[in-house]
C-alpha cells in the first residue's frame, strides 16, 4: 500500500508541473494569434519566433507561414521552407502538406515530385485528406524509379522515426 | 645531449617532418579530391541530411543540405549562401533583381492576383525599390538611422521606424508619451492596464492599427474574382469541413470591404442555410445549432500585392456546449491550412480572444457583428 502512495506520489510530482512550463508558451503562442489576427504581424513575430527556436512546433509553423507571405518579417521562401522542416521532422502534418506543396509547384525550391510525394504520403498518414488527394494525384504521374525512390524514403524516414 | 627543440629542428628531423605532412596533406586533399565531386549526392555521408538516412528532403534545395549552397546556379532561392555573398546577383541588396526571395514575394502573395494601379505607382515612383517601409528594402530593414530611410529620418510615429518600435517608453518618444491609444505606441498592446488592451477590436488598439491600403469598389471586386480561387485552395489545406464548402453558401456582402476587427484586411460574409436568418442582420435574433458563417480576406500591399488572408469561422452549437461563448465555436484558418485553435477544442486558449472581442456586441446580436450597411445583401 505503502509503495503504490509512494508511486502514485512519484507520478503526480513528475506531471504537476507540466503546466506551469506550458502556460507561458501557450500564452506567447495565444497572444501572437490574437496579434495576427489584429494584422499586426509583426507581433506575431515577435511572439512566436522565440517559441519555434525552442523547439515549438506549432510556432515553428506559424513562422513558416509569416516568412512566407514576407507578413513582420521580410518575405524569405528559404527560412520559411527551413521552418516546415523543422516542423515536418517532428512529425507536424500540416508542415509536411506544405513542403509537399513547395516541392510539388516549385516554390522556393525545384519542382521535384518525388519529394513532394514523399511529404504528402507523410501527412496523409497521419488522417489528412488534402494531402492524400495529392498524393493520388501525384503517384499517377511518376515513374517506376521514382516511386521506387519514394516509397524506399518513406520506409527509411518510418525506420528513423 | 641535444636539446629536444635542436632535435626537432635537426637536418634529419626536418625533412622528416615535411615527408609526414606532405603525406597527410596529400592524403586529406585527395580525400576532399574524391569527396567533393560526391558532395552533391544526397547520399555522401559528408551530407548531413544524407546521415540521416531516412530523410526525404534530401534534395538539392534543402537549406540543410550543404551541397545546395554550391550549386551552380547562384540565384538559386534554396541556395543559402545567395543572399549573403555580396557579388552574388541574388544579394537582397537588389530589389529588382527577380532572384532576390522579397523581390519576388513570398509564396502566400498571390502569382496571379495584383492592383495595377498601386503597381505603376510604386513602379513610376523611382524611390519605390527604395521604399524604406517595403520590408524588401534591406536599407529600411538594416538602420534606422540611415539617411535613405525616409520614414526613420521623418516620423517617430511611423511604423516603419525601428527606432520607434523599439523604444516605445522612451520618453524622447513623443508616440509613447503622449497617448496610450496612440496606435505608434506599441506599449498599449502590452500594457494590462491600458483599456486598449482590454479588448483586441477596440479600433484604438494598436494591434489593430496596421493601416489597410484603399481600393476602389471596382478593384477590390476584381482582386476577390481573381484571387477567390487561391483562397479556397488554400483553406482547403486545413481539411476543416466549413473551409472546403463555405464557397458554395450564400453570400452577404456585396463585395469584399475592410473589416476593422479582422485586422483592416478585406474580407467577405457568408452563411449557411440553416443560418440564413444572418441576412436580417440585426434584426437576425439568436442563431440556431448548426449555423455557419464564414469570412474569407486578402490583404493588399502598397505596392499592389495581394496575399490571401484567413478564414474565420464561427459555428453554432448546440445549447451548453459553451455558455461564454454563447455556444459559438470559433475557428481561425490560416493561409497556409493550419488551424491553430478552435473553442473547446485542440489549442482552445488560443482562440480565446474571438470571444472577448465577439462577446462584446449588444447582447440581442447573439455575437455577431454585421458589416456596413452599404455592403450587405439582404435575402
Amino acid at each position: 500500500m505503502r509503495t503504490l502512495r509512494r508511486i502514485a506520489l512519484a507520478a503526480w510530482v513528475s506531471v504537476a508541473w507540466l503546466p506551469v512550463l506550458a502556460t507561458p508558451a501557450q500564452a506567447g503562442f495565444a497572444d501572437g494569434l490574437a496579434a495576427y489576427d489584429a494584422g499586426d504581424y509583426r507581433g506575431a513575430f515577435a511572439e512566436w519566433r522565440p517559441l519555434a527556436e525552442s523547439g515549438d512546433r506549432t510556432a515553428q509553423v506559424a513562422v513558416a507561414g509569416l516568412y512566407l507571405s514576407g507578413q513582420g518579417v521580410r518575405a524569405d521562401v528559404v527560412e520559411a521552407l527551413r521552418w516546415y522542416h523543422l516542423a515536418a521532422e517532428a512529425g507536424d502534418a500540416v508542415a509536411q502538406l506544405n513542403l509537399g506543396d513547395a516541392y510539388a509547384r516549385g516554390i522556393g525550391v525545384p519542382v521535384d515530385p518525388v519529394s513532394a510525394y514523399v511529404w504528402f504520403s507523410l501527412a496523409a498518414a497521419q488522417g489528412r485528406q488534402w494531402p492524400e488527394m495529392r498524393r493520388r494525384e501525384l503517384a499517377g504521374s511518376l515513374h517506376k524509379a521514382q516511386m521506387a525512390e519514394a516509397e524506399a524514403r518513406l520506409a527509411r524516414w518510418r525506420a528513423d522515426h | 645531449m641535444l636539446s629536444r627543440k635542436r632535435v626537432l629542428l635537426s637536418t634529419t628531423m626536418v625533412p622528416l617532418m615535411v615527408a609526414a605532412g606532405v603525406a597527410v596533406g596529400g592524403a586529406v586533399l585527395s580525400n576532399a579530391v574524391t569527396i567533393s565531386p560526391a558532395a552533391a549526392a544526397a547520399c555522401n555521408p559528408c551530407n548531413p541530411c544524407a546521415a540521416k538516412k531516412a530523410n526525404p528532403c534530401a534534395a538539392a534545395c534543402n537549406p540543410c543540405n550543404p551541397c545546395a549552397a554550391k550549386k551552380a546556379n547562384p540565384c538559386n532561392p534554396c541556395n543559402p549562401c545567395a543572399a549573403k555573398n555580396p557579388c552574388n546577383p541574388c544579394n537582397p541588396c537588389n530589389p529588382c533583381n527577380p532572384c532576390n526571395p522579397c523581390a519576388a514575394g513570398g509564396g502566400a502573395t498571390s502569382k496571379a492576383c495584383f492592383v495595377p494601379r498601386l503597381q505603376s505607382a510604386a513602379k513610376a515612383n523611382p524611390c519605390a525599390a527604395k521604399k524604406a517601409c517595403n520590408p524588401c528594402n534591406p536599407c529600411a530593414a538594416k538602420s534606422a538611422c540611415n539617411p535613405c530611410n525616409p520614414c526613420a529620418a521623418k516620423k517617430a510615429c511611423n511604423p516603419c521606424n525601428p527606432c520607434a518600435a523599439k523604444s516605445a517608453c522612451n520618453p524622447c518618444n513623443p508616440c509613447a508619451a503622449k497617448k496610450a491609444c496612440n496606435p505608434c505606441n506599441p506599449c498599449a498592446a502590452k500594457n494590462p492596464c491600458n483599456p486598449c488592451a482590454a479588448s483586441a477590436c477596440n479600433p484604438c488598439n494598436p494591434c489593430g492599427a496596421a493601416g489597410p491600403v484603399e481600393l476602389t469598389d471596382a478593384e477590390a471586386v476584381k482582386v476577390y474574382d481573381c484571387l477567390s480561387k487561391e483562397l479556397k485552395a488554400a483553406y482547403a489545406k486545413s481539411d476543416n469541413k466549413i473551409a472546403v464548402s463555405y464557397g458554395s453558401w450564400p453570400r452577404y456582402s456585396k463585395q469584399p470591404y475592410i473589416s476593422g476587427t479582422h485586422g483592416n484586411r478585406y474580407v467577405q460574409n457568408y452563411a449557411n442555410e440553416t443560418g440564413r436568418a444572418y441576412g436580417n442582420f440585426e434584426k437576425a435574433g439568436n442563431m440556431p445549432a448548426g449555423t455557419g458563417l464564414a469570412k474569407d480576406s486578402f490583404s493588399v500591399t502598397p505596392d499592389g500585392k495581394v496575399m490571401v488572408g484567413p478564414l474565420f469561422i464561427m459555428e453554432k452549437m448546440k445549447a451548453g456546449f459553451n455558455a461564454d461563448s454563447g455556444d459559438w465555436r470559433y475557428t481561425m484558418i490560416m493561409p497556409d491550412g493550419s488551424v491553430f485553435g478552435t473553442t473547446k477544442g485542440a489549442g482552445d486558449a488560443n482562440v480565446e480572444f474571438c470571444i472577448g472581442c465577439h462577446i462584446s456586441v449588444a447582447p440581442d446580436a447573439d455575437s455577431m457583428m454585421f458589416l456596413p450597411e452599404e455592403y450587405r445583401v439582404s435575402r
